[in-house]
Order: structure tokens, then C-alpha cells, then sequence
């Protein structure tokens, strides 16, 4: 069961049903045995068992942490519980890439789809304990609960204990205001979702999975629409896990915030996977910067690029992932030496609080971002190595043959007049920022904004690509 | 007299739960049948799906001794059409079972262990089945679509409810349901609506591609999924057959007797029918299929064969595929069938006598 399978139409409901009839002192339970069966759908034992590791681990962990603090010795306790996590991780999700995995038949049938999401949210639980931010949950359902709350089981967001534990004890209230914004935000991420994304998916698939077919504006084009598709996909599931959340009065934290209007890939990391890299940040390159503070800005910049190769890692075991966090650490360390040139150019040129600058940058950055997709999304390193060397390709930029692939792209396109259909819902997506938009419309009288609900239904319904095919990109992470 | 500004303002009254349930109900209400009707606006009609009609099918032959079961191939499907066959054939009644690209055998077997099944069965007759050299190497390796029955009927029942009863449960009321499952484009259909109602206004309609894809499909191996509570007997019998493969050739001619004999002994019959192949498909069948042993072994088993190649009103028939009729002869074909099966009362009674292949 996915968010846009049919069985989550039925699912939700159901499970919104026996949460409101339940006693309050059981309303926890209900969510518990609704994440798990939501969970179980993935016809996987070993899921569950793996989910049922990671609580058992880090809820004793966490209480061991606590307690250990006053005997003396937190810090091994921490070590030990953070490494079983770290084992569990790497047993589902590193292993069965390994060469190993050729000799163990079982290894081929371990799973690991939202593992690494929950185990995360697992590790920064007992850190967090030890760094005496929060203390440990006693009632081991709120416990389990806070790490498999099925809305963000699969992709997130992390959360943190002192977040959404709270959240989990406080008692329910119906408001219709959130369930209202809830089915807004729901229904926002389902058009990013299935309208726009699994739309762009078809020709970036069609061209990343034959990439030797293909070269200059094709390759250009597939790799912008790849941004567009992966943002689209990955806020979709976000906007549709927080609408969901809404349901329970539970708030899910915010994961993205216009990340391709960021200025630099800073700004852009402080607006994409905000729980991921808010965890990255906390829990991997303060303590290293922290370790490393004595070779001042070189310390900044190795600490940045170990991060974020830790973060490639964590997207998987692919050489891909790899060279794309380690992009992005240079892209970081290189923003970092460069601060000092910047802020003097800057005021040499007199270009600081320009507009068009602010635009060109948005530009550049969006393309370092794009750049480094091609790695993400690339079958393998070969396949981007031959893009990045295609890209500029003269005689793939001839506009009859370039721009002819994509506008008669069967598989997404097929026709001018839906190549216009499809760009300019994404152009509005991008450019006009649907989600404050849609939060202003609550606002608007009933006459303006039920007819508006009523088209983006409308819209999702029939324009949506719905199916099989529609499995979420961040799934694999 | 003067407001207290400091007194709490008295508040519009939020909507309840159920304000919102009935909205939401009205949205979801209002959006399908906008949709439903936008679909049918361009051309979409609701159709039954092949697997639920195959299920239908399947359920019907039971207890009926006048049921005509054509079980093999696309062959099957495509070349013989049942209305047809059932108009030469008043008496009797004649399903379409036919399954693409699927051997009749684990069909074959299904209707032999059935108790039920008390019909005729015309099934196609492969030279295949003698040999190691099977057209249907996937199936009879228990591979793609084993797979996927036993995925759905043992792991995904409670996932695949919603996907398959559900859908095709209003399939044949809903064209939005019918649009959405085929993954057609909603952009794309519009255009083509367009086109078409332009085009007839122009008097060239022939040059438009019909509006509705009125052909029913043919992945029909999975309808017996359909069949719920019902088909728990035909899975495993389906399972285990897949699972164990008949892969020695005189042990499935065996089989293929022990069949026969089962379903003779409930007094039913089954004829077999070698399907018209042509060009380089049947130079290949000719040079690698024995010629005598599969038809010495019907012969002495005293099973019917109907084979086209030497029947004078079935052998003039070419396919454009070199495996399948042109839909027009497919309607020939079959009538010239029906015809054979009632002159020479091939349905009539379980053969005593030897093979009756004509001479």
C-alpha cells in the first residue's frame, strides 16, 4: 500500500474510523497496529522484524543511555545501541549489494524500503538522550509508535523524539480546520505526485534508460525534468504524509522549502530534505567540525565532505550516490573557501542586492543541483559519464532533432498541445508556489475556493498517471 | 453603551466531522462523474474485462452437459469465434477459454479435475506436446505467469482486492475506471475526440482511428483468480502443475490420456484440434514436430483429432502472422469448423470406435 494506491483510499478512511471510536487510553494502539499492517502490505517478514529490531534496540538503548548518565558511563552505551542500529542498516540495506550476497540466497530477499528513514529517527532518539535534549519514553507504544507512525514510515521525514513524542502523549482533539488543511495538503501532494512527477518520469526514463541514444538538448532536458520529477515526487509524499498526520492532530515537520529557488547550495540544502540534513548536520558534521575546529576553514570544508559522502552512502550502495554526496561536499567546501572572495566581489561589482543577480544565481545553483542529479539518477557511473560528456554535444543541440525528441516524446508528450499541458503545470508549480497559494484560498470565500477544490480533483483525477508504475523515488533510500 | 474590547468576541461555530465528511463525499461525488462523463465525452465506453468474462466462462461450463469448453492458445482465441461456432451448434453452448499464449494442458487438466465439468472440450492439439521443444517454455517452467498467480493468491489477497474485484467489478459500468486502468491519457483522448468529430464533419471518418477500444484483452490466465472462494480447487491444482511441470513428453501424453479419460468418465468428451499454421512457422513445425507419433497416439487412446491441415474446408487458410487468421477467415474458419464438429456429431457421444480423423 502506497499513498496513491487504491487501497490507501480505503485504508485511511478506515483507519481515521477506529481511531475517532476508540477510547482515548487506545487510540495510540490503533495507529500502532494500522502503521504495522500498513508496514506488513509490503509482503515482507523480515520488514517487520527489522522495524521490530530497531524499536526493541533504541528504546532499550535509549533508557540505558539515561540511566548509564548518573552510573557514569553514557557514551559506550550510546556506542553499542548506535552501532546495532548501524548493523541492522547495514545487514538490509548494504549487504545484499555486496558481492557476498551471490553466495547467500536469503540475502537476495531482504528488503529495506523506509529502514534506513525510521533507524535514523532510531539513532537521533538516544543521541538525543545522551545529549540530555530530551529524556527517555517510558510506555514503550508511544516508543514504537513515534518510530513507525505510518505516514512517514517510508520516507520521512525524520523526526525527532522531542518533536513528535509529545505530540503522540497529548491527548486527541478533532479540529475540522486540520483535517481540512490535512485533505488540502493531501490532496497537493497527490497532484505533485501522480500529475506531475510520474508524468516527467516517463521521459526521463525513456531517455535515462537509453542514454547512448541520446545526447545534447535531449540529455539537457531529461536531466532539468529529472529535477523537476524527483522534487515533485519526494514534496508529493511529504505534503500527502503531513496531510495524513493532520488527520491524527499530529504535525509532521515541513521537508522542503522552494529548494530550487535557493541562491547557493547552501541555501539549497537548507531547503531539501530539511529533516535529512537537519540530521546530517547535527549528528555528523557539527561533531566532526567540532573534532576539527583546530584547522579552521579547512576543518569546515573536510567536515562537509565527509557529511555528505556519508549522506551518498546513505542514499545506497552505488557508486552513483557516492560521486553525488561527494559532489555536493565540493560544491559546500567550495562555497566555503570562496565566501571570503565573494562578499568583495560582491561589493566591488555592486551586484549584491540585485535582482537579476539574485536570479542568475538561482540559476547557476539549479544547475549545480541538476548537474549532480545525473549521478543520482544514472543507471550506473558509465551511463553519467556519458551524458556529462554528451551534454554538449553540438549536434545533439540541433533544435530540429533536440527539441523534436522532446516534444514528440510518446511517452510523455505525444502531442504539442500536451507538451504545452504538461510544462506549464509544472511551470506553475514551480514558479508560482501552489502550496501558499492553496493555504490562501482556506481564506477565500466559499464560491471562489470550492470551485477550485473541485478542478484540482479534477486535474488529479483525470490527468494523473496512476497504476503500477506510480512507486515513490525516495523508497529505495 | 460602550464595547469591552478585552470581552472574548463570540466566535462562528466550527463545522462538525460530519459538515466535512458530507463536502468531501460531494467533492469525490462531483469529480467522478465530471470524470466519468469527460471520458465518455470522448469516445470511452465501460467494457467487461477479459478476466472477469473468462471467470463468468469458467463458472458457466460447470454442470452443463451442453457446454462447449475451447480451451489452447491464442490460436484458440483468435481463430475460433464463438458465436459463430454456437450458431452452427444450436444445441449446445460454446465458451471461449482460450488463453494467450498458454498451452491447453494446465487448462486441459483444470476442467479433468473439475467434478463439475460434464461438457465438451475442444482443445487444441500441439505437436509440441510430444517433444522437449515447447512453443510455451515460460508457462511449462512454472515461470511468469505461475509467478504471479501464486503472488496474488498467497501473499497479496488483501492488496489485490481493491486492484482487481474492485476495478473490475465496476469496469463494466465505469469508463473512467476502463480509462484509468489502460493508463489511457486523458490529453491525448480529448485530441483524438476532436479529430474525429472534425474529421466526420468533413465527411473523411474513415480516416480516424475508432474512438473505443472495444476488443476485450486477453491476458485471461489470471481471471481465474476471480473466482474467489471458488477456485480454491483450481489453484492448486493449477499450482501443483506448474510447479512440477510435466517435462518428460510420453509422461504429458500420458497425462493428456488420463485427462481425457477423467472427463470422459463424467460423460465428457474431449476433440482435439490442430490449429492452421502457415509459412515459415509451418516449415519450422514440419521439420521439428514428429509427423506420425502424437497422431498414433490419439489414434490408440481413441482420442478425436480435427486436423486442419487435412480437412479440405480448413486447410486453404493462410495466417499473416504465419500463427493466427486474418479476423475475417477467423469467421470462416469457424463456421467451416461448426460445420465438421455437427455433420460428423463429433459432440454428440463419447467415442467408442476408433479415432474418426477423416481418411
Amino acid at each position: 500500500v502506497t499513498f496513491t494506491s487504491p487501497a490507501f483510499f480505503l485504508f485511511l478512511p478506515l483507519v481515521f474510523l477506529a481511531f475517532r471510536l476508540a477510547p482515548a487510553r487506545a487510540r495510540w494502539l490503533v495507529l500502532l497496529l494500522a502503521s504495522y499492517v500498513f508496514y506488513a502490505s509490503f509482503e515482507s517478514l523480515q520488514l517487520l522484524a527489522t522495524l521490530a529490531a530497531i524499536t526493541l534496540i533504541s528504546y532499550a538503548g535509549g533508557s540505558q543511555v539515561a540511566r548509564a548518565r548518573n552510573s557514569g558511563s553514557p557514551g559506550s552505551v550510546l556506542t553499542i545501541s548506535v552501532l546495532l542500529c548501524l548493523t541492522v542498516l547495514f545487514v538490509t540495506k548494504y549487504l545484499p549489494h555486496l558481492p557476498i550476497a551471490g553466495h547467500v540466497p536469503f540475502l537476495a530477499t531482504i528488503v529495506s524500503i523506509g529502514v534506513s528513514y525510521y533507524t535514523f529517527q532510531a539513532i537521533s532518539y538516544m543521541i538525543d538522550i545522551y545529549l540530555e535534549l530530551q529524556g527517555p519514553e517510558t510506555h514503550f507504544g508511544y516508543f514504537a509508535l513515534y518510530l513507525a507512525f505510518f505516514p512517514k514510515l517510508l520516507q520521512g521525514p525524520i523526526e525527532r523524539g522531542h518533536d513528535l513524542l509529545p505530540q503522540i502523549q497529548s491527548p486527541y482533539r478533532f479540529d475540522s480546520d486540520e483535517i481540512r488543511s490535512g485533505l488540502l495538503l493531501f490532496a497537493e501532494g497527490l497532484f505533485l505526485k501522480v500529475v506531475i512527477a510520474e508524468r516527467l518520469a516517463r521521459y526521463v526514463n525513456s531517455v535515462y534508460d537509453n542514454v547512448h541514444s541520446h545526447s545534447g538538448l535531449t540529455l539537457v532536458l531529461a536531466t532539468y525534468c529529472y529535477a523537476v520529477q524527483i522534487y515533485c515526487d519526494f514534496a508529493g509524499y511529504t505534503n500527502m504524509a503531513r496531510g495524513t498526520a493532520r488527520f491524527f492532530h499530529l504535525n509532521v515537520s515541513e521537508n522542503f522549502n522552494h529548494p530550487y529557488a535557493a541562491t547557493s547550495v547552501t541555501d539549497f540544502w537548507r531547503r531539501w530534505h530539511i529533516s535529512f540534513s537537519r540530521w546530517i548536520l547535527d549528528y555528523i558534521f557539527k561533531p566532526l567540525q567540532l573534532k576539527w575546529r583546530t584547522w579552521g576553514t579547512w576543518g569546515v570544508t573536510s567536515a562537509l565532505l565527509v557529511t555528505f559522502l556519508a549522506s551518498g552512502v546513505w542514499h545506497g550502495a552505488s557508486w552513483g550516490f557516492v560521486i553525488w554526496g561527494l559532489l555536493h561536499g565540493l560544491y559546500l567546501a567550495g562555497g566555503v573557501l570562496y565566501r571570503p572572495y565573494q562578499k568583495r566581489l560582491h561589493a566591488a561589482l555592486g551586484v549584491a542586492r540585485q535582482k537579476w543577480y539574485r536570479t542568475f544565481q538561482i540559476f547557476i545553483t539549479f544547475n549545480l543541483v541538476s548537474f549532480a542529479w545525473i549521478f543520482f539518477r544514472a543507471n550506473n557511473v558509465r551511463d553519467a559519464l556519458y551524458i556529462v560528456t554528451h551534454l554538449a554535444n553540438p549536434s545533439g543541440w540541433f533544435p530540429h532533432k533536440g527539441l523534436a525528441n522532446f516534444f514528440s516524446a510518446q511517452v510523455l508528450l505525444g502531442d504539442h498541445i500536451r507538451s504545452a499541458i504538461s510544462l506549464l503545470l509544472v511551470l506553475t508549480v514551480l514558479l508560482s508556489g501552489t502550496h501558499e497559494w492553496l493555504r490562501g484560498l482556506e481564506q477565500k470565500p466559499a464560491v471562489i475556493k470550492w470551485p477550485v477544490y473541485l478542478a484540482l480533483c479534477y486535474v488529479i483525477v483525470m490527468f494523473g498517471v496512476w497504476g503500477n508504475g506510480a512507486r515513490f523515488v525516495y523508497f529505495a533510500f | 453603551m460602550p464595547v469591552d474590547p478585552t470581552a472574548p468576541q463570540p466566535q462562528a461555530p466550527k463545522p462538525r466531522g460530519i459538515a466535512i465528511l458530507a463536502k468531501l463525499l460531494l467533492v469525490i461525488a462531483a469529480v467522478l462523474a465530471l470524470g466519468e462523463i469527460s471520458w465518455r465525452l470522448t469516445g470511452t465506453r465501460p467494457v467487461q474485462g477479459d478476466l472477469p468474462a473468462f471467470a463468468q466462462y469458467r463458472r458457466d461450463i460447470r454442470n452443463s452437459s451442453a457446454a462447449v469448453a475451447l480451451i489452447g492458445s491464442s490460436r484458440v482465441l483468435c481463430d475460433i469465434d464463438p458465436k459463430i461456432l454456437q450458431h452452427e451448434l444450436p444445441d449446445r453452448t460454446v465458451y471461449q477459454l482460450g488463453i494467450s499464449g498458454t498451452s491447453a494442458l494446465p487448462m486441459l487438466e483444470n476442467l479433468a479435475q473439475d467434478q463439475g465439468f460434464r461438457g465438451r472440450v475442444l482443445c487444441e492439439f500441439h505437436l509440441s506436446y510430444a517433444t522437449d521443444l515447447s512453443p510455451f517454455p515460460e508457462r511449462d517452467a512454472a515461470e511468469a505467469n505461475w509467478q504471479r498467480y501464486v503472488h496474488f493468491m498467497n501473499q497479496r489477497p488483501y492488496v489485490d482486492f481493491v486492484a482487481t474485484w474492485f476495478t473490475e467489478t465496476l469496469r463494466p459500468y465505469s469508463a473512467l475506471v476502463e480509462a484509468k486502468d489502460k493508463d489511457k491519457d486523458f490529453a491525448a483522448a480529448i485530441m483524438n475526440s476532436l479529430k474525429a468529430r472534425l474529421s466526420h464533419r468533413a465527411g473523411t471518418r474513415d480516416a480516424v482511428a475508432p474512438l473505443a477500444d472495444a476488443r476485450p484483452r486477453e491476458d485471461r490466465f489470471l481471471a481465474l483468480f476471480h473466482r474467489g472462494n471458488d477456485n480454491s480447487g483450481d489453484a492448486a491444482v493449477w499450482a501443483d502443475l506448474m510447479r512440477k511441470g510435466v517435462k518428460d513428453p510420453d509422461d504429458r501424453m500420458q497425462h493428456i490420456a488420463a485427462w481425457v479419460d477423467a472427463i470422459r468418465s463424467r460423460g465428457g468428451d474431449v476433440i482435439m484440434l490442430r490449429m492452421p499454421v502457415s509459412g515459415s512457422l509451418k516449415d519450422l513445425e514440419d521439420q521439428i514436430y514428429p509427423s506420425d507419433a502424437p497422431f498414433r497416439f490419439l489414434a490408440d487412446h481413441k482420442i478425436t483429432l480435427v486436423d486442419t491441415t487435412k480437412e479440405p474446408t480448413l486447410n486453404h487458410f493462410d495466417c499473416p502472422d504465419d500463427s493466427h487468421l486474418d479476423a475475417g477467415d477467423a469467421e470462416i474458419f469457424s463456421a467451416a469448423l461448426g460445420r465438421i464438429l455437427k455433420d460428423r456429431r463429433l459432440l454428440d457421444s463419447m467415442p467408442v470406435a476408433a479415432n474418426r480423423m477423416p481418411q
